[in-house]
């Protein structure tokens, strides 16, 4: 049988031998679709993490022009192109066909060999940049819910500032005549006295809910001074104290003596502990123990301050632990409490960088507990 | 008999400048004036030299804050009292404006609080009051 005419031809691109195992270059017989159907065992020698025959393989994507040409545009346009002689691909290969095979008899293995090390680095960054994207997607899961977040609190400060507005003078107009009837009262109208009273803890509490709403989506900036930070949790505790001890509340202080000072705003740090105070209180209708504790932890790369606040009073349903700090959730009676106490709190604690957490358990009690960073310590030496 | 507490109260709110003269005058010691704006407390500022002004802090026109301003540059040691209705001053009222103040109240007061507030600002410009 004649030799095709491109053969011919182009003879470097001839097949120089029929396929060989013993040929001392590496030999690979393609399909046009650019599977491998056969590799000597030089192929399989130079390229030990080449496909098994039949499948195919990245490697091959890095074959020279030729496959890709092959694939891209069929064989025999291939052909006619070998055959007008303009286009040889890639001078360190050549081929031969047989039908709709092409043999790669391969002179030169550097390239290859080098795009084999470029798939096998691309496949690791594959791996990393997966890897790194489920990061990525999580950072972005955390940081969207962060926003919307912010975004809420930036909604309900704006409305809070229009309430304040809408609601305070409303509520100063109902107030101021609260007192004058309060002066106009005589004495012998006892249930007159009484009405107003009730009247003015009504308008005290729509203030609280203002004011703590208010505090909760516009924190003021902190002012941070060094401050005893057992002093401050005792100073909150001394507030509310004596109107909610009763005989049947135990207060136990384990503060221990020597604490460093944090750099805290003590206005605020009050606040927020007489708010996890005042919660103690209430969940201890029928009596318990209240605890306060401070302490500093301190890991080699970390120094904290523990503050942990704890009853023994009825506790906090499952469901709701997890949404406690939330804005107006409330285990409370109205009236007790605006379900903004917490949500004020985390704000505060989260504005000195600090953390809050919360464990309870039904009838047995609840345990908050308090972190705050401490300054970082220079260290001496070299 | 003594002379009596000439307090200015000025808030665009009229129902509550009107409960305010009232409650404030159940004791006979004050005489309360009212104005509704920043402007007609300046006008009346101009006619009596009262002892006390109290002025929201929130006002369309001329606002608590330009109020003060006119009035101490006036009389330096004239007490000037701001009202808001913002327990954490510090966040709206600009710290300038909070020194310039001899106090802030914030709403609702309840009587007994802002009667206080007043002696004491009235107290300490006891030594500058003519």
């Amino acid at each position: 049988m004649a030799e095709p005419e491109w053969v011919a031809k182009n003879a470097e691109l001839a097949p120089p031998a029929p396929l060989s195992e013993e040929d001392p270059n590496p030999v690979l017989e393609l399909h046009v679709t650019g599977v491998v159907t056969y590799m000597n065992s030089a192929a399989h020698a130079t390229f030990p993490d080449l496909p098994m025959l039949g499948a195919r393989h990245p490697v091959l994507d890095g074959l020279p022009d030729v496959i890709s040409a092959l694939r891209d545009r069929g064989l025999p346009a291939v052909q006619r192109e070998i055959r007008a002689g303009g286009n040889i691909y890639d001078q360190k290969f050549t081929m031969g066909k047989a039908s709709d095979f092409v043999r790669v008899w391969i002179a030169d293995v550097t390239q290859l060999k080098r795009t084999a090390a470029q798939v096998q680095m691309a496949n690791m960054s594959l791996v990393k940049l997966a890897t790194d994207l489920k990061q990525s997607q999580h950072r972005l899961y955390s940081t969207e819910s962060q926003l919307i977040q912010a975004e809420k609190l930036s909604a309900i400060g704006q409305l809070a500032s229009g309430i304040a507005h809408e609601v305070k003078n409303p509520l100063a107009i109902v107030l101021k005549g609260i007192n004058y009837l309060e002066r106009e009262s005589r004495p012998d109208r006892q249930q007159l006295a009484q009405v107003l009273r009730m009247m003015k803890d009504a308008v005290r509490r729509a203030d609280t809910i203002v004011r703590d709403l208010l505090d909760f989506s516009r924190p003021a900036p902190l002012e941070l001074k060094p401050v005893a930070l057992g002093r401050v949790l005792e100073s909150a505790l001394e507030l509310v104290e004596k109107q909610l001890t009763t005989e049947k509340i135990r207060v136990v202080k384990e503060i221990a003596p020597d604490l460093e000072p944090a750099l805290i705003d003590e206005h605020r740090m009050q606040q927020a502990f007489l708010n996890l105070i005042i919660n103690a209180f209430q969940a201890m209708p029928n009596g318990g123990q209240l605890t306060l504790r401070a302490y500093a932890n301190s890991s080699a790369d970390q120094r904290m301050l523990v503050c942990e606040i704890e009853d023994t009073g009825r506790g906090i349903p499952r469901d709701l632990l997890a949404k406690v700090f939330e804005p107006f959730v409330s285990t409370k009676v109205p009236g007790e409490g605006t379900g903004l106490g917490l949500a004020v709190t985390r704000t505060i604690i989260e504005q000195h960088q600090g953390g809050i957490e919360m464990e309870s358990e039904e009838g047995r009690g609840t345990k908050v507990t308090v972190v705050l960073p401490l300054p970082t310590r220079r260290t001496h030496g070299t | 008999m003594e002379p009596k507490v000439k307090i200015l109260f000025v808030d665009d709110e009229r129902d509550l400048c009107q409960l305010m003269k009232l409650t404030l005058e159940q004791n006979p010691r004050y005489e309360v004036t009212t104005a509704f704006s920043g402007e007609e407390g300046w006008q009346k500022a101009q006619a009596t030299r009262f002892d006390l002004v109290i002025t929201d802090f929130r006002m369309p026109g001329m606002d608590g804050a330009a109020l003060l301003r006119a009035l101490k540059a006036q009389r330096p040691h004239g007490p000037v009292v701001l009202c808001s209705v913002y327990h954490d001053d510090s966040a709206t009222i600009p710290p300038d404006i909070r020194r310039e103040a001899d106090g802030i109240i914030s709403k609702p007061l309840d009587h007994d609080a802002l009667e206080k507030t007043i002696q004491d600002v009235l107290d300490r410009a006891g030594g500058q009051l003519g």
